[in-house]
């Protein structure tokens, strides 16, 4: 019996270490740590990451303004999504200091903490990057709000304006009606009620597609490419601990090249991607295609995804295509079978199916509906099932054909005469039957 | 013409005979124009209305899963717009090139322990005429085997209308060169191990080897570890064939010519190389097992 | 034709062919002799420029082997003793032929295949694959290889394994017809009665030398000094024994197994006209009277004997 207790006191103990240890195992360790918060340029847009202290090299694209803010904060793994997060509810030091720079060809610079903003303004395509520092950024930022503010005072003024307008035009539609029951003549109570303005709302600002945010503290980066070092040094001249890094900064490379959005008209939600000069999109040439030019890039796949995400994956020695900013103006080119003609950007609309019927389909937008937003821009390349092949050039606005914009668009046959490479795979096996009835004749002779 | 160069014509022309007499090489053929079959039509059954989803073919979606998976979406990206008969004619060159290698190894590994070299060598020829014969008639096959293909590829192309890239040719040439290189590998071990399965054991590794490296030159680099096998792979890419083929894959694409005249070069000097090692081999082993 | 000088070949600590020296003229037929593990492979091999030698050297038609004399090569045709059969995928005895033919450059090989697969007895085998021939056909297969470019020098290792008495015979014929032709021939073998048919000259190897190389009669003469009378009588005549060996100083021994007398005589001079007369005036009736002829085997036997002695006595080879 006492062993039998024991046995169980063992296996209750070795239960709740279990448990413990399972249960701890949920809750992610955090430990603080020195991270440098990236937001840098891609190519696109500004897009944010950090670099934690076990990672030992920073991605940075060359010749643009990127922003680095050291901190003191606690770093964690998250297992569900397998990446690295930042707990800066429960910890956010900014480090002050001065950080500083060195390699790349004999460069030792001190940088100093600087305000930064960015922002996009709105433009035809909603690609205008720009960034300012220091007192620029704040002057920035505070424009954008006094206009948000005036915006907002504007809309409260509207609210009661139009409060006001239809109350009026609430008494005097029922003013004219009493005098109708009456059997009077209420048109000049309807004129008035006609003259009445209605109050139209204030505009937003249209300024921004992406407004600057507050402006924050950083180092401001903007190198030729290379390799270099960075340290953070403290206000009072030492190292700060866990600060040292490489630095990699790295250009797209040249010439540029341009891609295509390509949205099927049967999965407008999920358009592809035609990135590599020249290359071929096969289709079953059961809809037409909706394509939308941009501008685009080669950088190495390594560093260019360690830029997005300094955790990431990419590959060494690999060249991957970057998106950067959409073609304006442009016209494309089509030739169809061999007949040449030309498409212009078009605003389109996406109809849900009627009935119970799935499906959408996309029509160009009609004459009355100019104040609506469309739901797709692009370029409508007409597709049919017999077509053999369209190929594809995007012209700038004076008609010169776009580098890297050739593409073929190739309907791949439903019916397909598979028999005829069977027949190709089986002719080694005939010739060697061939051959054996051959050289057994010839023997026998 | 020298003895040596009757010897290896001669020699060649017989191997040849035997080759095309025999079954062996057309079954590989075929084997090598069914995998590519294969290729062609599970992209054509996996194009849609924008394009061609990998997903959408058992085949492409295990393997694009793979490549993605250890390679990274960047590089799957990159083999899928070299269009389907690219993949088609690498994925057939395959069987033929392995054929051709194991049975060369067998053969001269046979020969050697039956007496059959030594024979040759009583004769105008010496074991280094034997090693030149069968690169010549596994070189000729070679082309053969991918004369076949790019027949195939043309067929496919003409009648699923799928665009034959110009750099389909490349692919071929630059595949031959590989393959004479892994056929330089396969008689330089038949020379330096006694035993047939052995040799062709060794003969796989090698190849496996050669196959990690070039994975571990691609891998996605997530970590120390990985980075350790990059390095490895670099090391040993300018022993590997298959590295010159990958250097020569990416520098077509990035239009880099010194990158593709190395990947040219590269493969000819290592098989000039083995094919030194291997007269080498053939002065120290001798014509006896 | 053939002069190796001091041919030596040592293998890690153990030497396999210890100063070898020997000499075939032109048009011999010389019989290579030895026991298992004597060397005489490697001394071919040597002689053939496949192994080289640790020391010494080997002169073919005066000018010495190596593996790049491929010149040299051309004019020899060896028949080796262990003929590869299985590797040769489904080749026919003609196609085998042919290829050899074109490796040694023969012009017009049509008719010369056809008149060696009559002479070595394979015409109706000729479509046949080589794969599915009999030991003895390919033994013969491999001589008309040898053959086929018409060399100059014949080496041939253990020709006659796995023939049959005819097969044997057309070998032995073709040899000496080839030898007519003015090919010089080595031949190596165990079989001691074809070499004594065959050949002109021999040498014996016995761990790693030679321990014996001259003329047949040199090497049978090593067997004894005397001669061996044999007379076969119809009836013995009393103390016939006794009486020769005490009346012919000649004599040297004399022995009777019934119904044969056993007379030694010293090989000075010719005493068979006096031991005949002899018998005669002393009533025997000789119904056989005949020289006892030493056999290579008997050479064979002896002079590895007395070597296996002497080496004992001194050591070993040094």
């Amino acid at each position: 019996m006492i062993a039998g207790l024991r046995r169980a006191g063992l296996l209750a103990a070795l239960g709740a270490a279990f448990g413990l240890q399972w249960t701890a195992a949920d809750v992610p360790v955090h430990t603080e740590q020195l991270v440098y918060s990236i937001t840098a340029f891609n190519g696109r847009d500004y897009s944010g990451t950090f670099a934690r202290q076990a990672s030992d090299v920073i991605y940075l694209l060359a010749g643009v303004d990127s922003f680095l803010a050291p901190r003191r904060t606690l770093v964690y793994f998250w297992p569900l999504t397998g990446e690295y997060r930042l707990d800066t509810d429960t910890l956010d030091i900014p480090l002050p200091g001065t950080l500083l720079v060195t390699g790349g060809g004999g460069i030792r610079r001190f940088l100093a903490l600087r305000q930064f903003t960015f922002f996009s303004r709105r433009s035809t395509y909603e690609l205008d990057w720009g960034v300012a520092e220091d007192e620029e950024a704040r002057k920035v930022y505070a424009d954008y709000h006094r206009s948000v503010d005036r915006y907002l005072r504007a809309q409260a003024d509207f609210q009661l304006d139009r409060k006001r307008y239809e109350d009026a035009l609430d008494e005097l539609t029922a003013l004219a009606a009493g005098i109708r029951r009456r059997g009077g003549d209420a048109s000049a109570v309807e004129r008035r009620a006609g003259a009445l303005v209605e109050p139209s709302p204030p505009q937003a600002p249209q300024d921004y597609a992406a407004p600057p945010a507050e402006p924050q503290e950083a180092f401001v980066i903007n190198l030729p490419p290379g390799s270099y070092h960075i340290q953070l040094r403290n206000p009072d001249g030492t190292i700060a601990e866990g600060s040292d890094k490489r630095l990699v900064v790295f250009s797209m490379r040249s010439p540029a090249a341009t891609g295509y959005d390509v949205v099927p008209g049967d999965k407008w939600t999920r358009p592809e991607k035609s990135e590599a000069p020249g290359a071929v999109t096969y289709v079953n040439g059961s809809t037409d295609l909706y394509l939308r030019p941009y501008q685009e890039a080669e950088a190495e796949d390594l560093y260019y995804r360690r830029l997005l995400n300094n955790d990431g994956r990419g590959n060494r020695g690999l060249l991957t295509w970057v998106q950067m900013r959409q073609v304006p103006r442009a016209t494309i080119e089509l030739v169809v079978d061999g007949n040449r003609s030309t498409v212009t950007e078009e605003p389109f609309k996406i109809e849900q199916a009627a009935g119970s019927s799935l499906g959408y389909t996309i029509r160009p937008m009609s004459a009355g509906e100019e104040a609506d937003a469309p739901d797709l821009v692009a370029y409508r390349v007409p597709i049919q099932p017999d077509n053999r092949m369209v190929r594809v050039t995007a012209l700038d606005s004076t008609g010169v054909p776009l580098p890297g914009s050739e593409r073929e668009i190739r309907v791949v046959p439903t019916r397909r005469a598979e028999g005829l490479l069977a027949l190709i795979v089986a002719l080694p096996l005939a010739a060697a039957v061939a051959v054996a009835a051959l050289r057994r004749r010839r023997l026998s002779r | 013409m020298t003895d040596r160069a009757r010897s290896v014509l001669v020699m060649s022309r017989q191997r040849l005979r035997d080759s095309l007499v025999g079954a062996g090489f057309y079954v590989a053929l075929s084997a090598g124009l069914a995998v590519a079959f294969a290729a062609v039509a599970g992209f054509t059954t996996a194009v849609d209305s924008s394009g061609f989803d990998y997903r959408q073919s058992p085949l492409y979606s295990v393997l694009g899963g793979l490549i993605a998976g250890a390679f990274g979406p960047s590089l799957l990206a990159r083999i899928l717009a070299q269009g389907p008969l690219a993949f088609a004619l690498h994925v057939g060159a395959v069987p033929v090139v392995l054929y051709l290698s194991v049975s060369s190894i067998h053969r001269f590994c046979a020969e050697r322990s039956s007496g059959a070299l030594e024979l040759y060598t009583y004769g105008p020829a010496d074991a280094m005429a034997c090693v030149l014969a069968s690169i010549v008639k596994d070189t000729t096959l070679t082309v053969v085997g991918l004369l076949s293909l790019l027949l195939l590829c043309a067929a496919a192309g003409a009648v699923n209308n799928l665009a034959a890239p110009p750099s389909l040719l490349a692919f071929a040439a630059e595949l031959f060169l590989g393959a004479s290189c892994i056929y330089a590998y396969g008689l330089l071990v038949a020379l330096c191990v006694d035993n047939g399965s052995a040799a062709i054991s060794l003969f796989i590794g090698v190849v496996v080897i050669f196959v990690l490296a070039l994975v571990g030159s691609h891998a996605v680099v997530i970590g120390r570890g990985v980075e350790a096998a990059a390095e490895f792979a670099a090391a040993i890419g300018w022993l590997s064939p298959l590295g010159y083929w990958a250097i020569f894959v990416s520098a077509r694409s990035a239009a880099d010519l010194p990158g593709i005249i190395g990947g040219v070069a590269g493969p000819l000097a290592l098989a000039a190389a083995l094919l030194a090692a291997c007269h080498l081999a053939a002065k120290t082993r001798g014509v006896r097992s | 034709m053939i002069q190796a000088d001091a041919l030596r070949k040592v293998y890690d600590t153990s030497v396999a062919v210890d100063h070898v020296s020997l000499t075939v003229p032109r048009g011999r037929i010389y019989g290579f002799l030895g026991p298992n593990g004597a060397g005489k492979t490697t001394t071919l091999m040597m002689m053939l420029g496949v192994i080289p030698p640790t020391s010494g050297v080997v002169r073919l038609f005066g000018q010495e082997i190596g593996p790049d004399r491929m010149d040299l090569r051309r004019r020899i045709g060896v028949v080796p003793e262990r003929h590869p059969r299985g590797t040769w995928g489904s080749i026919t005895v003609c196609e085998y032929l042919d290829f050899f033919a074109a490796l040694f450059g023969v012009r017009r090989p049509r008719d010369r295949i056809a008149a060696l697969l009559e002479r070595v007895g394979l015409a109706e085998a000729r479509q046949r694959a080589v794969r599915e021939l009999s030991l003895g056909m390919v033994q013969k297969l491999s001589l008309a290889r040898a053959l086929v470019h018409e060399p100059d020098l014949l080496f041939l290792d253990e020709p006659i394994n796995g023939l049959d008495p005819l097969g044997i015979r057309q070998v032995r014929d073709l040899i000496l017809s080839e030898n007519r032709d003015g090919r010089t021939i080595l031949i190596s073998s165990h079989l001691l009665s074809e070499i004594e048919r065959t050949c002109s000259h021999v040498g014996i190897m016995f761990r790693g030398r030679l321990i014996a190389d001259g003329t047949m009669a040199d090497l049978l003469a090593r067997v004894s000094a005397d001669r061996e009378i044999e007379v076969e009588l119809q009836e013995s005549p009393r103390e016939i024994v006794s009486r020769i060996t005490r009346d012919l100083p000649f004599v040297l021994g004399c022995a009777w197994e019934a119904p044969t007398l056993r007379i030694r005589l010293s090989r000075e001079g010719d005493r068979r006209r006096e031991l005949s007369a002899y018998l005669y005036r002393n009533g025997c009736v000789p119904v056989r009277f005949q020289e006892r002829a030493r056999s290579l085997e008997e050479a064979f036997v002896t002079i590895t004997g007395e070597n296996v002695e002497l080496l004992a006595r001194t050591g070993g080879p040094g």
